[in-house]
């Protein structure tokens, strides 16, 4: 197959936009569509300081990647959680990340779409918040002692996770935290939620979560309008080295296992999942899910003092034990 | 006579077979069919993977020749 501008060898047919493009030019249209996605959706400004939340996997690096190239003031976090057995996943994570702030990946202009030229780009910093240093314990750990975890270490992780980004945003005072959930980890999530009718949970996805209060920070998706295959294909030919295996814990989850059913959708019908979820967005913004989002008092949690829809401790001081401020 | 065309019968005609590699497994096939209908044939879903020959990425319609390698990338990482 050619590419549509060039006529050179392809490198990836996108069926569903009825285009495909050669190595140079998917570049170029992937850090056209990030900005169009961060326009659009009005997520952050060229002024304002980003938080990405990366684990070394492709979509964080290649967002990371991509923000960087657009002259975005974008840092890193890294969040350790001690997920090392049977194989070396969390610490294998750790180290993709280092490699690639260390790398000339992010540095080397490629496409004339670059807008900021090596000398002039943001200097990211990597900031790295080791779980069981400073909370004594791992993911695997506290997923086996505690109830939200029993049998399900993603509920303990996701809330984990959750919390401290939400924290290091704040503290280290970003106005954003992003994260690069792509098109189908939205339309998974959307299937499940539409699957059982959790009109709450539908309510608040969106590409962008507003900080609705003091001490929260708003969350954006930059690259919620990418296939999981655009992503990989990105980090494929922006040479990013990036950790190939999935969480051992995500391992058969039911995430995945209708991210394969909804891909099997897609072979036979092209253009099933970004219908569904622009749809689903178009349907929102007109207020179909309006009146069950309705607005949850919040409280100050007494040990952390980040905001919790209970009084007391909030759910991660609860589920650690925490009873006075980790620094 | 298109290029394609002498490729597929090139590949036809001397065809010892080539090896397509995803994770831990391998599949010997033989060579003169698309990356697409080699995909079909092992029961992966094109959506999920992508295709990789020499090292070189390239779209589900690329024919594959005996002398190529083929390694396929599941889009699925993290988590």
């Amino acid at each position: 197959m050619r590419c549509k501008k060039c006529n050179t060898d392809a490198v990836i047919n996108m069926r569903h936009h009825r285009l495909a493009l050669c190595g140079t030019h998917y570049d170029e249209w992937v850090l056209a569509q990030t900005d169009r996605a961060i326009e659009k959706y009005k997520m952050f400004t060229h002024d304002e300081r980003i938080l990405v939340a990366v684990s070394g996997g492709k979509d964080s690096l290649s967002l990371w990647d991509a923000l960087l190239r657009l002259g975005y003031q974008a840092d890193g976090l890294y969040i350790g959680l001690g997920i090392n057995d049977p194989e070396p996943y969390s610490d294998v994570s750790l180290e993709k990340t280092r490699a690639f702030v260390a790398s000339d990946v992010w540095r080397v202009p490629t496409t004339e779409s670059d807008v900021t030229s090596p000398g002039t780009r943001h200097t990211p910093l990597l900031h790295v918040v080791d779980i069981e240093q400073t909370y004594g314990k791992t993911i695997p750990q506290i997923a086996r002692e505690k109830a939200r975890g029993q049998g399900r270490p993603c509920a303990a992780c996701g809330l984990t996770k959750r919390y401290v980004m939400n924290r290091i945003a704040h503290d280290k005072g970003y106005a954003v935290l992003a994260t690069g959930h792509n098109l189908d980890d939205e339309v998974a999530v959307l299937f499940q939620n539409t699957m059982r009718w959790q009109t709450g949970y539908l309510a608040r996805q969106a590409p962008v979560l507003p900080a609705s209060r003091e001490g929260l920070t708003r969350k954006v998706k930059p690259f919620v309008r990418f296939y999981e295959r655009e992503t990989a294909t990105y980090a494929l030919v922006r040479g990013i080295d990036y950790i190939y295996d999935e969480c051992p814990h995500a391992v058969g989850n039911l995430t995945n296992f209708y991210k394969t059913l909804l891909n099997q959708l897609e072979t036979e019908s092209p253009g099933s999942k970004l219908a569904y979820y622009l749809e689903f967005l178009r349907a929102r913004s007109e207020g179909l899910f309006e009146k069950f989002n309705p607005t949850t008092e919040l409280h100050d949690c007494e040990v952390c003092g980040q905001p919790t829809t209970a009084p007391g401790r909030c759910a991660f001081c609860r589920m650690w034990d925490v009873s006075a401020l980790v620094q | 006579m298109s290029d394609r065309f002498v490729d597929r019968y090139l590949a036809l005609m001397y065809n010892p077979g080539m090896e397509i590699k995803y994770r831990e497994k391998k599949w010997e096939m033989k060579a003169g069919m698309t990356a697409r209908d080699a995909l079909k044939k092992i029961g992966v879903d094109p959506e999920s993977v992508l295709i990789t020959i020499n090292g070189k990425l390239v779209t589900d319609d690329a024919l594959l020749k005996d002398t190529d390698q083929v390694k396929l990338v599941a889009v699925v990482s993290g988590g």
